[in-house]
């Protein structure tokens, strides 16, 4: 529900990364958003196209990896992806505390077509 | 015969980064931390869905703790005052934030907020959030400690159907306990659904309503206003 938000949050890292320049030459905008993050993935492309016209953004795509929660445990070792949300290692049967994956929410490739000048024979 | 054209021939350059899109969120949010821990106030961030009791459980907390600590509450909601005028009939001291729409509160509207209240003597800062069990999990508001509460009458499966809330949940308030004869709801289920998400999470059962465990609730909060307090004073020598 807060895809709006978040998406506004795109628009400012990448300006604030950029500097506020080159930002029209971006084609992909790459994200990394965890199951825990909250965030729907097809959500947020819908509102990404409704707040990038009018802006630098205009030529951009936004491309979302979704990541499933997985966790370590700290007692035994075993690395694990973590189903029905239930945080317990299947190991030894540790609660955990120790989620490795699954919380992400960043921006992790961004794709910019930069323009060249060439000789071209005719 | 070459010539030279202006067409353009686009090279892609690819930029790997790791940007964190809550990182201003949590900037901002450590910075409130600071000043509140300066401050030497207790900060809780209280979460639910809508109707749960998080602002009678304020109330009731008021009445029972105002002769003891000082108490101040902002509130959040999309729209009226309405739950600040009923915390300022306590007696204390609210301010709303209205988020016009916005379905959580992000630490950039509570720094905003902030400078307009009176902090003197304040002992506890209690901020009501939205009522939502999904947006406000993301959001750091500088708060020490977040809770959660589930009425009985919405049901026991809260847990693990918004498990991100109680991942980054400490206390879990189990509310409207005196309609636990009379609805669906198991107690049992409701704390190992949620232990099985966190384990540290620790729970309350209480009834702002009828008084019900409302004396563990604020037993617990005078002794970690007291916690909180004795910390700054060791760290100061």
């Amino acid at each position: 529900m807060h895809e709006l938000s978040i998406c506004q949050s795109i628009l400012n890292t990448i300006e604030t990364e950029f500097d506020g320049k080159g930002i029209e030459n971006i084609r992909e905008i790459h994200l990394k958003v965890g199951m825990l993050a909250c965030i729907e993935p097809e959500i947020l492309k819908n509102v990404f196209q409704i707040v990038k016209v009018d802006t630098p953004f205009e030529n951009s795509e936004l491309f979302i990896e979704v990541i499933e929660v997985a966790a370590e445990c700290k007692n035994c070792g075993q690395k694990f992806k973590v189903e029905k949300y239930i945080f317990v290692c299947p190991s030894c049967g540790e609660p955990v505390s120790n989620v490795t994956e699954g919380k992400e929410l960043l921006i992790s490739k961004i794709i910019l077509e930069e323009p060249s000048y060439a000789e071209i024979n005719e | 015969m070459q010539k030279l054209t202006n067409k353009a021939v686009g090279t892609l350059r690819v930029h790997d980064v790791s940007l964190n899109l809550l990182k201003a969120n949590d900037y901002i949010a450590e910075g409130i931390r600071e000043d509140m821990k300066a401050k030497n106030i207790l900060v809780l961030n209280l979460v639910s869905s809508p109707g749960s009791g998080k602002t009678s459980l304020l109330e009731e907390t008021i009445k029972k703790l105002k002769s003891k600590i000082n108490i101040a509450v902002l509130e959040g909601d999309l729209e009226t005052e309405r739950d600040a005028e009923r915390i300022r009939q306590q007696g204390v001291q609210a301010l709303q934030i209205v988020t016009q729409g916005i379905c959580h509160l992000e630490a950039q509207m509570i720094q905003q907020a902030l400078p307009n209240m009176n902090f003197d003597n304040i002992d506890i800062l209690f901020i009501e959030n939205v009522g939502n069990l999904v947006c406000p999990a993301s959001y750091d508001l500088g708060e020490d400690i977040r809770v959660t509460l589930v009425s009985c009458t919405e049901g026991d499966d809260k847990p693990k159907k918004y498990p991100s809330m109680f991942l980054t949940t400490d206390i879990m308030v189990v509310t409207k306990t005196d309609l636990l004869p009379y609805v669906p709801f198991s107690v049992e289920a409701v704390i190992k659904d949620a232990k099985e998400v966190n384990s540290k999470i620790e729970t309350f059962l209480l009834s702002s309503y009828k008084g019900e465990g409302m004396d563990e609730w604020c037993d617990w909060l005078l002794e970690k206003v007291k916690e909180k307090q004795e910390s700054i004073v060791n760290v100061e020598l």
